[in-house]
């Protein structure tokens, strides 16, 4: 009897994990995020040890204390340092399985004792080995042997009592270790395969070319194209992707830009490295709104925004969620320090306000800091490429939470798969607004400032992060009672620079928990049944070369056997009786392969139980049990 | 205010969407109103009480389906092969009666014992190898020993008394199998829940604990109710969050295995009455079969023709299968109490031993590995 971990609050813990580095490819095109088991926002008291965690499973709490112990630092004397090895040890694989084996052992011992007098004579010799695999077949019950003596009776009942957890413990351990090797060797074998398409089609550079400062003319980026037989699946995302949503003052003067970093030529256009120019829009809104959105923002995510006075809530906490409509609903805005020009004295002062300079923030670092960045864009024509006041953080290069910018950086694996024309996200009606979306042609745009925010919130955060995008596509889609003429939203991934749906943001960017903490894909429901069937059908051939018997009926004792109903009527070796050697061999290989099956049982059980429980979620989605 | 202006905004929207799907659906078809009949009807089978349901009836469905083609179209060849046995021995004992003119004991008990002892070694191997059982298979599938064969199948307890002979039965079985133990799967984890609420609330209640510290509160009526999901702030336990401590947030193991040993000990008192079994006996068939290790030694009801053919044994056998289905309900509430306790116990238990970094609220110690990668 197994039980299987309830996986939803499972996986809603892992959702708030950090992320960090993106994995490298294994089905196909897609990427996947590994998620940290342990990580700097983890608090291993609240979710990660979640409720549900099955008696199985506990088990898992095994592997992170193994990790801290052997990775952290060790406290108190060598005294307790060794006790701490021994029990690291004994909660090993190698010491559990040491340990299932010595209880086996000294049961088979005991029972031998105990039920000695029953036997008849003639068995006499082989009961050490029979009470020995009377104990291996406890789980399963064959119930050729069972106890006769009251003593016996009642030892029996203590010895499942002790025994049946520490089985299930053992199994679920095996079951893990065996688990990650199948999806290692399934990701090897796969990614060969994959590799090899990947090469013939994949053609994008995922490096850009860096420009030599002081050229006049910037290159054009080129456009990131996926490979074309990608397909994203609502079960393929993983997570949200860094928005950026254009907040663009149509009527704004032109203002000199001011570089973030120091420039090679002021006056150039062209800029350090970049990644694919995304495809901004114009979205107007007025001061109030924009600001409201960067107090937001900044709000949520703990973001120092000068300018800006966040009231702190008490109910923020990194590892929650909490709705938007939470947030404080009004924000005291202050002057900025420097400005420029004489403050428009009609709408306040923020950093969105015309005399405002660019700035940029960066969130904490336990945050996996979001990164809010104002620019200034200018004119451009549309042959220019795209340039952008390099910002700092486009160079840095992984998604990594812990560090405080943001993971914008074409050389490593794009943490979002781009949308295409045919996959899950369509070019809404935005797409028709803004006329073009052909990558590396930028519509005209008068000047004005870019909010853009890019996150490397972890699962929770991002929802949230998205709905806010949300919001701002809502705004912008006239919900304000009024039709805007040049309204349109649209929220590119500015990694791929392809736009992205703005409906679907929030809503379809569902942060879909990752796999099982040390793995990176999911190895397919199919092919874990028909491992599990070709097992059964191995153990059908043995048993019908060893005992003889019918295929059909090895292979029902096969899956008797390992379903662990076990009714006796099929037992190796039984037949002949306990005495001769070849019974005893064969009744050995019987309960070895009872025992490996069992651990190829728990295995399969590991290897889908995620995919099991999204798809029964998805079916109680559709029956209407569970809301969204 | 902006914030309220957004929310109208937005419910608004979805009120839009969710029009459009409305006015889609007035013209709906037969079809689609079957399918959505047909998915209210799913969905009540998959909350708790269609669960039961469902795995009662599956559990009869199964009952019938054995008794047909293992107990009408049943396999009869070992009784068949042990009656030509025995009418071979009574033949064999007849002619040595005949043989020996008088009537000497010594001679006549000698051949007769060996007569005896080849008979035994004949049937024997019938039973073991053959499964032979003394009665014929439609008597032996009565619909309540098949209730109980398909209960045994399905919470993979396993008896083993009663075990197909035919293929087709063989094959029943597996496909039974399969399909049988993720619906008790997911019987045990829906009813434990539930069983677990009540018990924890019974608990809270009647320990007069704070009812606040698992997820209830007290509504203006006085009733307990719980928390909505939305509302509930984790809480980190006190350390050493035992009695009179911190609050109390799980039941204590010992109440959760005082259930179980009642519920076992009130099973065995019944059964030594009906069966004539010693209580520890009818305990250890209670046991044995809750934990669904099955070995079948003590089964209630006769599946071989005994002296004494009571009418009761198949209300009997009806009353296991329900006593049964109960208990691993019990186990699986039981299960689902103990979790909770024994994971706070192991993580004190790592935390004393100053493996586990205390992560606090505010702070943020880095674990050991993070930037491991």
């Amino acid at each position: 009897m197994l039980f299987i971990p309830r996986a939803g609050r499972e996986q809603k813990a892992r959702r708030r994990k950090a992320i960090t580095q993106p994995t490298t490819c294994l089905r196909t095109e897609q990427r996947w995020f590994k998620c940290q088991w342990l990580s700097a926002e983890q608090s291993p008291s609240s979710q990660a040890w979640s409720r549900q965690c099955s008696v199985a499973s506990c088990s898992s709490l095994t592997f992170p204390a193994l990790r801290w112990m052997k990775m952290g630092e060790h406290r108190g004397s060598g005294l307790v340092r060794g006790l701490k090895m021994v029990i690291t040890f004994a909660f090993s694989h190698l010491g559990l399985c040491a340990f299932v084996a010595a209880y086996t052992v000294a049961g088979a011992f005991l029972f031998r004792e105990l039920e000695q007098k029953n036997i008849l004579p003639h068995y006499d010799s082989s009961t050490h080995r029979a009470a020995l695999l009377r104990d291996l077949h406890n789980i399963t019950g064959y119930g050729h042997i069972s106890p006769r003596t009251r003593l016996g009776k009642m030892v029996t009942i203590f010895y499942a009592i002790i025994g049946i957890p520490l089985m299930l413990l053992c199994l679920t351990n095996i079951g893990d270790a065996m688990a990650s090797s199948f999806r290692f060797m399934y990701r090897r074998v796969c990614c060969v395969c994959c590799n090899r398409n990947q090469e013939a089609e994949e053609e994008s550079p995922l490096t850009n070319p860096t420009n030599s400062s002081g050229s006049g003319e910037a290159v054009e980026p080129a456009p990131y194209t996926p490979p074309p037989k990608y397909k994203p699946s609502r079960r393929n995302m993983l997570i949200s992707p860094p928005i950026s949503a254009t907040i663009h003052r149509g009527s704004d003067n032109p203002l000199k830009p001011p570089m973030l970093e120091p420039p090679s030529n002021p006056s150039s256009k062209a800029s350090t490295p970049k990644p694919p120019r995304p495809l901004h829009a114009q979205l107007t809104l007025n001061d109030i709104e924009a600001n409201r959105i960067v107090a937001e923002c900044a709000a949520y995510t703990k973001t120092p925004v000068p300018g800006m006075i966040i009231p702190p809530s008490p109910e923020h906490s990194q590892n929650e969620c909490h709705d938007y409509e939470m947030l404080p609903p009004t924000m005291h805005v202050s002057l900025p320090a420097t400005s420029r020009h004489t403050p428009d004295p009609s709408t306040p002062s923020t950093p969105l306000s015309k005399d405002a300079p660019p700035a940029e923030w960066t969130g904490p670092k336990e945050n996996g800091g979001p990164h809010i960045v104002i620019e200034e864009h200018f004119e451009r024509l549309p042959s220019n490429s795209s340039t952008r006041p390099g910002s700092p953080a486009l160079t840095t290069s992984t998604h990594h939470a812990s560090s405080m910018s943001l993971a914008v950086s074409s050389s490593v694996s794009r943490p979002w798969p781009p949308s295409t024309p045919g996959g899950l996200m369509p070019y809404a009606n935005e797409a028709e607004e803004a006329p073009q979306h052909i990558p590396g042609r930028q519509p005209p745009r008068s000047p004005g400032k870019t909010l853009v925010v890019y996150n490397t919130l972890s699962g929770d955060a991002l929802l949230e992060q998205s709905k806010v995008a949300r919001r701002m596509a809502l705004m912008n889609k006239g919900g304000f009672g009024q039709a805007r003429q040049d309204a349109t939203t649209v929220f590119t991934d500015p990694v791929s620079g392809q736009a992205v749906n703005g409906d679907m943001l929030g809503l379809s960017y569902r942060p879909i928990p990752p796999d099982t903490s040390d793995a990176d894909n999911r190895v397919p429901i199919p092919i874990v049944l028909a491992f599990v069937a070709s097992y059964l059908g191995v153990g059908a051939l043995l048993f019908t070369w060893l005992e003889g018997w019918s295929l059909m009926d090895a292979g029902y004792f096969c899956f008797i056997t390992l379903s662990t109903i076990g009714f006796g009527d099929f037992v190796p070796g039984k037949s002949l009786g306990y005495e001769t050697q070849e019974a005893q061999i064969k009744l050995v290989t019987g309960s070895l392969y009872l025992m490996f099956g069992l651990a190829v049982l728990a295995m399969s059980f590991n290897l889908v139980q995620e995919e099991v429980v999204i798809k029964c979620k998805a079916f109680a989605l559709w029956i209407g049990l569970m809301k969204e | 205010m902006q914030t309220a202006y957004a929310r109208m905004v937005y419910d608004r929207y979805q009120r839009n969407q969710r029009a459009d799907g409305g006015r889609a659906r007035r013209r709906a078809t037969l079809a689609h109103l079957l399918k959505d009949a047909c998915r209210r009807l799913i969905a009540f089978l998959f909350t708790q009480v269609g669960v039961c349901g469902l795995v009662v009836a599956y559990n009869i469905m199964g009952a019938f389906a054995f008794r047909a083609i293992e107990g009408d179209y049943g396999d009869a060849a070992p009784e068949e092969a042990a009656l030509l046995l025995r009418e071979d021995a009574v033949k064999r004992l007849w002619n040595i009666t005949a043989r020996l003119n008088i009537l000497e004991q010594t001679q006549w008990r000698q051949e007769v014992t060996r007569a005896l002892e080849d008979f035994q070694g004949d049937v024997v191997p019938l039973v073991k190898a053959k499964g032979y059982r003394g009665v014929l298979p439609s008597q032996a599938w009565s619909f309540s020993a098949a209730l109980m064969y398909s209960l045994s199948v399905y919470t993979t307890i396993g008896y083993g008394n009663l075990t197909p002979r035919t293929e087709w039965g063989k094959i029943a079985t597996i496909l039974y199998a399969i399909v049988g133990m993720p619906l008790m799967l997911l019987y045990m984890s829906n009813v434990g829940e539930v069983l677990a609420h009540i018990f924890k609330f019974i608990y809270f209640r009647a320990c007069s604990c704070d009812a606040g510290s698992m997820g209830y509160y007290r509504s203006g009526s006085g009733n307990l109710r719980p928390i909505p999901v939305t509302a509930r702030r984790v809480e980190e336990p006190k350390e050493g969050g035992k009695k009179g401590q911190g609050l109390r947030r799980t039941v204590p193991i010992t109440y959760c295995l005082m259930v179980i040993a009642i519920y076992v000990a009130c099973g065995g008192a019944i059964f030594s009455q009906w069966e004539r079994w010693s209580l520890l006996d009818a305990c250890y068939f209670s046991y044995i079969s809750l934990s669904t290790i099955g070995f079948g030694d003590l089964v209630p009801g006769r599946t071989v023709a005994g002296k004494n053919e009571d009418e009761e044994v198949e209300s009997q056998q009806i009353i296991v299968t329900v006593y049964l289905l109960v208990g691993s309900a019990l186990v699986a509430m039981c299960f689902n109490l103990m979790q909770e306790e024994t994971i706070e116990n192991l993580k004190t238990f790592w935390r004393r031993l100053g493996c586990l970094r205390k992560n606090s609220h505010s702070g943020n110690e880095e674990g050991p590995s993070v930037t491991g990668g």
